[in-house]
């Protein structure tokens, strides 16, 4: 079975698989705003963090360079823009970089937090506001990131048939786009019910949630310390 | 009393194809029941009304005098159903998860979950297994894995649909002898399959349906005579002595 790599869970036995995904997402949303706000020298600064996240969650960054090219591409694309611009390479390669740099924390995040944790750190969040509201949504999160699986699977499945019955990907490009979303959205909708039809059998109720939390003190001491070293990259990005 | 009643049952598709007419059986506790048939014959439309996933156009089934029109959520406690695609049915990002999704979403008590995940892991003989990936296990792992988390929520009934499909020799042998297990504890076994050389010496009874229709319902030996007018693959030279050789579990 084609088995697509990126933006899927993958279980091992790392440190940032071993914290909790509150933390995890807290630090996420922090460091993506942040990284928004950032100057060149704040990006630069930001870089071994992430390079620490990369190492410590154990990426297969080799196995992904393949399925991330379109990132990339898109990087460049938003280098040439700003570069087009504002006439300043370092000020694109900055923009470039925040874009990627966010890309990789997602990834990061999706790696390493299994969708059950993520409904879970969402239905925390949500919970003080309203339990139905919470448990709805958290399992509606739960039920489509487990599906971004099903969806990259799919399509990779479909080219690799289609590549194995000779067919040209240069031929009538949008006539193929058409083709492959067409098929696509056939066979997804296919999956979704028998999915749609086996949860029910299993008498799947929204409102139950699977699993339970378990913040430790390594949580509370990854979170201390990403907390200040955002303050810090901050503060220095915004000092003239 | 029967334990599962299917009544008249009449479905039609949304665009008027009709995929079973006026279907009755009464099925008691215990039984094996072997459901053929070719494809498209009605088969899963059948098995996915009685688990209440869809509404027949015209009839009832009752199973332990629950209506699974009136109240489907009950009657799936009664009947397990396991797909014929275990991907489609495996949800857990372990085995234990997994086993522990459905008996969760009854609304048993976290306690209570474990005894009967780690009861369940015993009886499947999945207990190698319990903290591995699901998606890493082997076909026929897989689909031990789904009849164990339908197993799990104890059912009186345990319908599948085509669980030989797609599996190897070992594969078909290791569901088999759960199978059987489970039938001996007591649960009634309802299984859809065209593989009747694998299964059929368990079988009590042999149910063939051709377009919707219930054709030939009873001893499985008298209902094979009725296996090649429903487009079903009939073993050679079977007759009452003989039928017992119909298992892939003394190969």
């Amino acid at each position: 079975m084609a088995e697509r790599l990126i933006f899927h869970y993958h279980d091992r036995k790392t440190i940032a698989h071993s914290l909790d995904p509150r933390s995890k997402m807290f630090t996420l949303f922090v460091l993506t705003l942040s990284l928004l706000n950032l100057n060149t020298t704040g990006f630069l600064l930001m870089l071994p963090y992430l390079a620490l996240a990369l190492i410590t969650a154990r990426m297969p960054v080799r196995a992904y360079r393949k399925e991330i090219i379109f990132f990339v591409g898109f990087s460049v694309m938003i280098f040439l823009m700003r570069w087009w611009g504002s006439g300043n390479p370092i000020t694109a390669i900055t923009a470039a970089g925040r874009f990627f740099s966010v890309v990789v924390m997602g990834l990061i995040l999706s790696d390493t937090t299994s969708p059950n944790e993520m409904s879970l750190a969402i239905y925390w969040i949500l919970k003080p506001f309203s339990k139905e509201f919470a448990s709805n949504t958290a399992a509606k999160l739960n039920l489509t990131v487990s599906f971004f699986p099903v969806i990259f699977d799919a399509s990779k499945e479909i080219q690799e048939a289609r590549r194995s019955r000779h067919e040209d990907a240069r031929r009538q490009p949008l006539r193929r786009l058409v083709s492959i979303g067409r098929q696509l959205f056939d066979l997804l909708l296919d999956r979704a019910e028998e999915i749609s039809y086996a949860l029910e059998s299993r008498c799947f109720t929204p409102s139950i949630m699977h699993g339970r939390l378990d913040w430790r003190f390594r949580d509370t001491v990854y979170l201390l310390i990403s907390t200040i070293y955002i303050i810090f990259v901050l503060f220095v990005s915004i000092t003239p | 009393m029967s334990q599962l009643e299917i009544l008249g049952i009449s479905y039609r598709f949304p665009d008027g194809t009709t995929a079973l007419r006026d279907v009755t059986m009464r099925i008691s506790e215990g039984e094996f029941v072997i459901i053929s048939g070719k494809n498209g014959s009605g088969k899963t439309v059948l098995l996915r009304i009685l688990n209440g996933l869809i509404k027949p156009t015209a009839g009832t089934v009752n199973i332990n005098g629950i209506s699974v029109v009136e109240n489907p959520f009950e009657a799936r406690r009664e009947l397990g159903l396991v797909f014929q695609q275990s991907d489609s049915q495996i949800v857990g990002q372990t085995v234990t998860d997994d086993i522990a999704f459905g008996l969760e979403n009854i609304g048993m008590n976290s306690d209570e979950v474990k005894i009967r995940v780690r009861q369940t892991l015993e009886r499947t003989g999945l207990e190698d297994h319990a903290s591995q990936r699901p998606r890493t296990l082997s076909g026929g792992e897989k689909r031990r894995l789904t009849i164990a988390g339908v197993a799990a929520m104890s059912p009186s009934i345990i319908a599948l649909d085509e669980p030989f499909s797609n599996l190897d020799y070992p594969g078909v042998v290791q569901v088999l002898e759960q199978l059987v297990n489970l039938n001996e504890q007591g649960h009634t076994i309802l299984l859809v399959t065209h593989d009747l050389d694998k299964v059929l010496a368990h079988a009590t009874r042999l149910v063939l349906i051709d377009k919707g229709s219930v054709i030939a319902d009873g001893n499985p030996l008298d209902a094979l005579n009725y296996a090649g007018q429903c487009g079903v693959r009939s073993p050679k030279g079977i007759t009452s002595d003989n039928i017992g050789e119909l298992t892939w579990l003394k190969d």
